[in-house]
């Protein structure tokens, strides 16, 4: 867990984050959101989740916000309807709930000792300490192979299910003549 | 009560320690912080594609805290889960726009704020 | 335990094969011919309400490496959904065949929903959770949004579709939580290790629980996760409404059921989630309720009115003991019967009518006895009227409640709302009987939902005359679940 590596990819995810919820055209906004996706998959890498990280860019910033991009050219949103965005009520809402939320998982992950640093805490120390051999476990396709056809084959299945459901229902929602 | 009145000055002081040990916390606390941005965005913005994009960021923020503890407890588990997150993410998408497209079609805007037809 | 023992997953893999195989016929039939596909789901649903009774199956155990899990519950639920599954289809045959296009595609939707919801009775670790639930989940989105040149129908999509995924992303931070807090997403693993002494409950774990719960609030329509239910009820194709008022309900009660018997084996824990769980229902019973009462369309009052009953199931998910547990399964079995009986007359009086008004209710008892009688028998089980089905699962319910002493309070709050439910309840009953018709419409209900509406009629009032026939069922399977035998 190289400092660095986080405090990079930390600021290049909440900064597109940030910038994704704030922008008025909503081709920025996606643009943006693939700036949080490469700030994510960075964490990711300096977490040696490797196979995760690579998914993170081919699947999320690669399929999915093509998707979205296509969407919205697709319904050509009017630059009328991409100005006019907030609701008054709903910002206050929105700031209310999100920082009531962040404040309590603040509070709660550095008011506790399971996870910030010390002892059998959550430094790398500690977690080398804790699970010895295993926190060298790479993340790679092999590794989560191995979980997924093993001991996550039941959800591994599910979600095949999960994916025809949506290729049906995409298919049944939109297709002109069915 | 105390512990959340407390929490900007705890939240200081992991911001302190900028260029140090990196731990766990710092994960989790980032990780809250893109969730809550997500759902900020969910709540304030109208325009249909927009609300999920932020809502793609709240399961990003969920991302981030599995792989977090993934590293922290030295097992897979939790990049498996980011993989199946990942798949229904993508499900959730494909059906999502398939709606707004939907939307757009009867109704000629995808701002969730003129889907006025059912009061409540 | 590593074995796959492909033969328990048989009623999942059936329903699966079941959707798959009805949308590869559609593609055969000649367009006047597409009906058959709705006897197909139907004599599907009976398949599959059998196949949870093959010896093999019904001996119960785990498969696929302990993340699945057959137990009594399972059992019960499963042939629950299968249940609700054969209502909807009987009672959507009209509708569907009106569909212009998409009917292939309905019943296909519905029945991969049903496997979703066969695997969410049969889930053993978080994993699994998740995916089933949002098979459910996705399948209604898509089934909401079905009339899609319908404006209400879309829009009911779109906030379904909004609400569900936040509480999906709650869901899903509760279990990084609870993952970040035991290192393990296993029930197996986890059974184990919440008992043993040297376990420590952290914040951080209740606070994963707490979020798990809000997040599966969304499908059962607990306060704060209820917003979506009226507006989405109204929208929604009535069929689909029928399906989502018991079937993606009940799935998300027996996850909630599973969730709290795998961490309610610690006492430590159950104290921290029954005053959450008990705060939660009595909210979910007063906003339920209250908001019933002024309601002017009846799509919109049975979704509030599936809010109340929700808080009744809370109660006994909140006393956290094999009676609420029982209850609980008591309870949701007669939801099925009473639930479904009122949507079979709903769907075919606005058949008649064109419209969903409470005032087309008006007068039904002389355009047709038989319909409005099934109609007063249903709402008379919702109320909690004895001698009924409904009364005995509120009396379980509240009885579990009674049993620990820090929940009283929960028992009248309870009890003030089955007096709020019995005056809306009344009041569409007494429209029926007294009020004198406002349009010439008569509803005529086919002769297979005449049998169905007369068998669940009879089944409310066994379940009502001789409840010890189905308690026999629940209380075994909940006593199963390893929660401790006496209130806390």
């Amino acid at each position: 867990m190289d400092p660095w590596t986080f405090w990079l990819g930390g600021s290049l995810a909440l900064g597109g984050g940030l910038l994704t919820v704030t922008r008025k055209n909503a081709v920025a906004s996606v643009l943006w959101l693939i700036v949080a996706f490469l700030g994510m998959s960075t964490l990711f890498l300096g977490m040696d989740a490797g196979f995760i990280g690579v998914l993170q860019i081919l699947v999320y910033a690669g399929a999915i916000m093509i998707l979205f991009l296509f969407v919205i050219m697709l319904l050509n949103l009017t630059p009328s309807g991409l100005l006019r965005m907030d609701r008054p009520r709903g910002t206050t809402l929105g700031l209310a709930s999100a920082a009531a939320f962040i404040a309590l998982i603040v509070a709660i992950v550095t008011g506790g000792q399971q996870w910030t640093g010390g002892q059998g805490g959550g430094s790398e120390a500690a977690i080398l300490e804790r699970t010895g051999e295993a926190s060298m476990l790479e993340g790679s396709v092999l590794d989560i192979a191995d979980q997924l056809f093993n001991a996550h084959l039941l959800p591994f299945e599910a979600a095949s299910v999960l994916l025809l459901v949506a290729i049906v229902g995409a298919v049944a929602l939109t297709k002109r003549k069915l | 009560m105390d512990m959340l009145l407390s929490s900007p000055t705890l939240l200081a002081s992991a911001l302190a320690s900028i260029g140090g040990e990196i731990t766990t916390s710092h994960y989790i606390v980032l990780s809250a912080l893109i969730f809550g941005v997500g759902l900020f965005g969910v709540i304030t913005r109208k325009n249909a594609v927009v609300i999920l994009m932020s809502l793609e960021l709240m399961l990003n923020g969920a991302n981030l805290a599995f792989v977090a503890f993934s590293r922290h407890h030295g097992n897979l588990q939790g990049q498996v889960f980011v993989f199946f997150i990942i798949a229904v993410a993508a499900a959730e998408a494909a059906v999502a726009l398939a709606i707004i497209i939907a939307m757009n079609r009867v109704k000629g805007s995808v701002n969730l704020d003129d889907a006025t037809e059912l009061k409540g | 335990m590593d074995k796959l023992n492909l033969i328990l997953l048989v009623p999942e893999l059936l329903a699966v094969a079941a959707g798959i195989g009805v949308m590869l016929w559609d593609l055969w039939l000649p367009r006047e011919k597409k009906i058959a596909l709705s006897t197909a789901s139907m004599v599907a649903a009976v398949v599959l309400f059998l196949s949870t009774f093959i010896p093999a199956v019904a001996e119960g155990g785990h498969a696929m490496g302990g993340t699945f899990l057959v137990d009594g519950m399972a059992l019960l639920m499963k042939r629950a959904f299968a249940v609700t599954a054969l209502f909807v289809f009987l009672i959507s045959r009209e509708y569907v065949e009106d569909l212009e296009r998409g009917q292939g595609e309905f019943y296909t939707l519905c029945l991969l929903a049903l496997s979703g919801m066969f695997l969410c009775a049969s889930v053993n670790d978080f994993m699994s959770l998740f995916v089933a639930l949002e098979v459910v989940t996705v399948s209604f989105f898509v089934l909401v949004a079905f009339k899609r040149r319908s404006t209400k129908s879309v829009e009911a999509g779109l906030k379904l579709l909004v609400i569900g995924s936040v509480s999906a992303a709650l869901l899903l931070y509760g279990i990084a939580f609870v993952y970040g807090a035991t290192g393990t997403v296993f029930f197996d693993e986890l059974r184990a290790d919440v008992v043993a002494p040297d376990f420590i409950v952290s914040t951080e774990l209740v606070i994963g629980l707490f979020l798990i719960f809000l997040g599966l609030g969304f499908k059962t329509s607990a306060v704060p996760m209820h917003v979506w239910v009226p507006d989405v009820y109204e929208g929604a194709p009535t069929p689909v409404t029928a399906f989502m008022s018991v079937g993606s309900k009940l799935a998300g009660f027996v996850l909630m059921l599973r969730v709290l018997e795998v961490f309610g084996r610690s006492a430590a824990i159950a104290a921290e989630l029954t005053p959450f769980l008990a705060l939660i229902g009595a909210l979910t019973l007063f906003y339920g309720n209250l908001g019933a009462i002024p309601q002017t369309n009846i799509k919109r009052l049975m979704g509030y009115s599936s809010i109340g009953q929700c808080g009744y199931i809370l109660l006994g998910i909140a006393a956290a003991w094999t009676m609420g547990m029982s209850g609980a399964l008591f309870y949701m079995v007669s939801y099925v019967f009473t639930n479904m009986l009122v949507f079979g007359v709903i769907v075919y009086v606005a058949r008649a009518t064109k419209s969903h008004d409470l005032d087309d209710y008006s007068g039904l008892a002389r355009s047709n006895p038989m319909l409005c009688a099934a109609m007063t028998i249903g709402l008379l089980s919702l109320a909690g009227v004895p001698p009924l089905m409904g009364f005995v699962g509120k009396l379980l319910l509240l009885g579990s409640a009674f049993g620990s002493p820090e929940l009283h309070w929960l028992v009248y709050v309870g009890l003030i709302n089955v007096v709020i439910a019995m005056y809306y309840y009344l009041c569409v009953i007494k429209r029926m009987w007294i009020h004198d018709a406002r349009s010439p419409a008569k509803p005529v209900a086919p002769m297979r939902v005449k049998i169905a509406l007369g068998i669940s009629v009879l089944i409310l009032l066994a379940g009502g005359f001789a409840p010890q026939i189905l308690e026999g069922l629940t209380a075994p399977a909940a006593a199963e679940l390893g929660l401790p035998s006496r209130p806390r």
